[in-house]
């Protein structure tokens, strides 16, 4: 005798992203920071943008907090953020 | 015949081999499990009044989504019966929940388990323990129910996510029920529903903290021992803003009860206590810059409110243990949601 038993596992449901287009060059550019909420992620994303304006000649940041570390950015405030600056830092863990 | 599954179907020589093929797979918790067959999985889904495709819920930060038929499926291999399945439903759609923020609770490395509280008819009619040994193994669908939770965390939401430093084992189940035989409040009354509504509470935590006094025969003093656990400088609660789940044992209830101590008393009286000084979390480590004199009268909540208090009776009836389970976190990113249970589930409605 044989059993028949069912795949009890899924997988992600496919969706399709596309690319932002890379900047060429950073110079003059104004850089988006996500904090994401948790300790010294401000202090790290600050960190990274000084780095960048040193060696790339960055035109300035925007900083901008996550109301929580574990659910995604609301809409609004990406979309606001998009407005104002060319490209963003986005991700950070622990 | 029921409803086509849409699952891939394996074909195996012996229930062995079901269990070492689940095994290999990474299907598991680590414990073996029941065969999740056709037969099995349309009981459950009939017990809930489900078809294969109805969505539960979903794990949007990850893509993944949770179908009746994946949910059932690991419901049977938890070991579940087809009368418990509509509380595990029930639990999926409230961990689906934004407020819940599913995909920290089980991505953090502080590696909370996901508690269940069930109250209304449907507990006793179920079976469910919420006496001795309350949360022991020994019981079946206090194991199972709470299993299959995990199960579908680790076989529908990516196992791969969860990134505990330690965890904890109500991390293999973590489910009981309410003693609502007492004058107190249930919880989910306390939570705005209908004592004979079915609903289960889902609360990320820490581990049970047993708290023993068999000393106290003045309320205060017994809740006072309690407080003091609620206040420990290591949990979230205060590290952090998040809810805490706190369990009076019958001894203590009877000794809180009979003083005219209602569940809304104790948990003011809990809010109130359950503190301490802003210079004891820098003394402690939580908080490094300098104590200023000022410091040691400002105090510092377990928690911001005493609706932040899950308090249940539950135990069994000897001994005086209560418990304190610490949140996880911070209500910014979790918090408590309480679930009604379908009304095709057994015991109520």
């Amino acid at each position: 005798m044989t059993y028949v038993v069912l795949d009890p596992t899924n997988e992600p449901v496919k969706t399709t992203f596309r690319k932002a287009r890379r900047p060429e060059t950073l110079k003059g550019l104004r850089l988006g920071l996500i904090d994401n909420g948790k300790k010294n992620s401000d202090y790290l994303v600050k960190k990274i943008s000084d780095r960048l304006q040193a060696l790339h000649g960055l035109s300035g940041d925007i900083l901008v907090r996550k109301p929580s570390p574990s659910h995604a950015i609301p809409l609004d405030m990406a979309e606001t953020l998009a407005e104002k600056v060319d490209l963003v830092v986005a991700g950070i863990g622990d | 015949m029921g409803p086509a599954l849409l699952s891939h179907k394996i074909e195996v020589e012996n229930i062995d081999q079901v269990v070492e093929t689940f095994y290999q797979k990474g299907w598991t918790d680590g414990l073996p499990v029941v065969p999740p067959t056709e037969e099995k999985v349309l009981a459950f889904l009939g017990a809930a009044g489900l078809v294969p495709d109805d969505i539960l819920g979903a794990i949007p930060e990850r893509n993944r989504v949770f179908t009746a038929e994946k949910v059932a499926i690991n419901a049977v291999m938890a070991g579940c019966l087809p009368e418990y399945f509509p509380i595990v439903v029930a639990a999926v759609r409230g961990i689906s929940r934004p407020e819940f923020g599913l995909h920290g609770v089980c991505a953090s490395t502080a590696g909370s388990g996901i508690m269940m509280v069930v109250n209304g008819p449907v507990a006793n009619a179920c079976g469910l323990n919420n006496g001795q040994n309350l949360m022991g193994p020994g019981n079946r669908a206090n194991a199972t129910i709470g299993r299959a939770l995990r199960l579908v965390l680790y076989n529908l939401a990516g196992r791969e996510f969860d990134r505990s430093t330690l965890g904890h084992p109500g991390k293999y189940t973590y489910c009981v029920s309410e003693n609502e035989t007492g004058l107190w409040n249930p919880l989910h009354v306390m939570r705005g529903f209908k004592k004979e509504t079915n609903a289960v509470t889902l609360f990320a935590a820490e581990g049970p903290n047993q708290v023993q006094n068999h000393v106290a025969l003045k309320p205060e003093n017994i809740l006072n021992t309690m407080a003091d656990r609620m206040r420990a400088l290591g949990s979230f609660n205060m590290g952090g803003d998040c809810e805490c789940a706190v369990i009076i044992c019958p001894e203590h209830y009877e000794t809180l009860n009979k003083d005219g101590w209602t569940k809304e008393r104790v948990r003011d009286y809990l809010y109130e206590n359950a503190c301490r000084p802003l210079a004891d979390l820098k003394r402690g480590g939580l908080n490094e810059s300098p104590i200023e004199p000022e410091d040691e009268e400002r105090m510092v909540r377990a928690v911001s409110s005493p609706d932040h208090i899950l308090l249940i009776m539950a135990g069994g009836g000897a001994g005086r243990f209560s418990a304190c389970m610490p949140g996880w976190f911070s209500r910014h990113m979790s918090k408590a949601v309480t679930e009604p249970i379908g009304a095709t589930c057994t015991g109520g409605t």
